[in-house]
């Protein structure tokens, strides 16, 4: 008879909590990961006065591409860019 | 040839005679080194001449070997100076609170990790908690600045919510180092888990069908053999994290730093980077740079004394 590490048996009461408390650990590290991750990529996408008081919070609130129209005016930003790539 | 007359002949050699014949029987294993040998010479030991500034008066003009030697006047000034015991502690403060964040937090996710057992879930906490690590520096201290703005952030704007008032972190001395420790754990604690899932995923499966035998849940597997055989690892990284002790991310600190917070956030290599770089008191920085440095090498080698007469693990 040979036992396979992912046995067939019903798991018990003690089994399940320990699964809800290392998914529920998971969830929640994932959402302060990707949350601070997100918001940087709606904010860029938002109004700058909206973010500022706070209206932004899940999703682009008056879509605007102010922040890039910025970035790229800058006469500077693809010379750095370019002596960022030479020095790596 | 018993081993014991081979060992004879070696001995009449002599010493010049022995390494000789090494070098005869290895000749290949000795050039395969050769080439990791003079990267080392030249960029590790070759630049260490640079250290005789730091008992010299060094001026350009004289060059490094033309300078008078004064001695320990550089250490002294250092010690003596008003910024001695604000730049060490300061220093001392938030490499000890992010060795004890930085080093276990990795180790608990590694953990949690290792019992998520849906597999594409495992794949895709994985993928997330790795994710800021590729942030470059920059870039994290200005995502801090927006996040933790006393005015406009995103934590004060939550808090407002609730009519809560937001605490200045940015500018408040005394919440620096829980600045620094607690956003680099955030950026860099899924990265630093990698090697400890590598060393979980080695671990024998039969340990844990023999304990699922004998009842033990899966917690105290968990603590039973999952935490014991992660030691040997544990205790590498804890080494070469104390090497890197008081190698504290320079840049992070300089970026966050602000002349509100500056009594907390001045550390030894930003004090070095202004003494020397900015006001042109080479001598004076290098003795700074040299004594930081000799502080680690000592708090290396003793936890890796301790290392090796605790757990039989160690790096030499």
């Amino acid at each position: 008879m040979k036992i396979t590490h992912k046995s067939r048996r019903p798991k018990s009461l003690q089994e399940k909590r320990f699964d809800v408390l290392v998914y529920g650990m998971a969830v929640l590290l994932i959402l302060l990961i990707i949350y601070p991750l997100w918001f940087v990529i709606i904010a860029s996408f938002s109004n700058p006065q909206d973010v500022a008081t706070g209206a932004v919070w899940f999703w682009p609130k008056s879509w605007s591409l102010e922040g890039y129209k910025t970035l790229f005016a800058q006469p500077l930003i693809w010379r750095s860019y370019f002596n960022t790539r030479i020095a790596s | 040839m018993t081993p014991t007359s081979q060992v004879k002949i070696l001995l009449k050699k002599g010493r010049n005679g022995r390494i000789k014949e090494k070098l005869k029987n290895n000749t290949s294993l000795y050039l395969l080194l050769a080439p990791a040998t003079i990267l080392l010479i030249l960029f590790a030991y070759v630049p260490m001449y640079g250290l005789l500034m730091a008992f010299k008066d060094y001026s350009p003009a004289l060059g490094v070997s033309g300078s008078p030697w004064v001695g320990f006047k550089w250490f002294i000034q250092y010690f003596n100076s008003y910024q001695f015991w604000p730049t060490i502690l300061n220093t001392l403060k938030i490499a000890v609170y992010s060795i004890v964040f930085g080093f276990t937090l990795p180790i608990a996710l590694a953990l949690i990790c290792n019992q998520i057992r849906v597999q594409a879930f495992k794949k895709f906490f994985q993928v997330t908690t790795y994710l800021p690590h590729f942030i470059s520096t920059m870039v994290m201290c200005g995502m801090i600045l927006l996040f933790l703005s006393p005015s406009n952030g995103l934590v004060a704007n939550f808090l407002g919510i609730f009519n809560l008032k937001m605490p200045d972190v940015i500018g408040n001395p005394n919440a620096f180092a829980s600045l620094y420790v607690w956003s680099d754990v955030w950026q860099h604690v899924g990265w630093n888990s990698i090697i400890y899932l590598a060393a979980l995923s080695a671990i024998d499966p039969t340990y844990y069908e023999a304990a699922t035998m004998d009842g033990a849940s899966r917690l105290q597997q968990m603590i039973k053999i999952d935490l014991p055989l992660l030691v040997p690892t544990m205790m590498i990284m804890l080494i070469l994290a104390v090497g890197q002790l008081l190698n504290i991310g320079f840049e992070k600190v300089l970026l966050l730093q602000n002349p509100l917070n500056l009594s907390g956030s001045e550390i030894v290599s930003t004090y070095v980077y202004k003494v020397g770089l900015k006001s042109f008191q080479y001598s004076y920085s290098t003795a700074i740079n040299l004594f930081q440095t000799v502080i680690n090498l000592v708090i290396l080698v003793t936890v890796n004394f301790i290392s090796r007469r605790l757990t039989k693990t160690g790096l030499f």
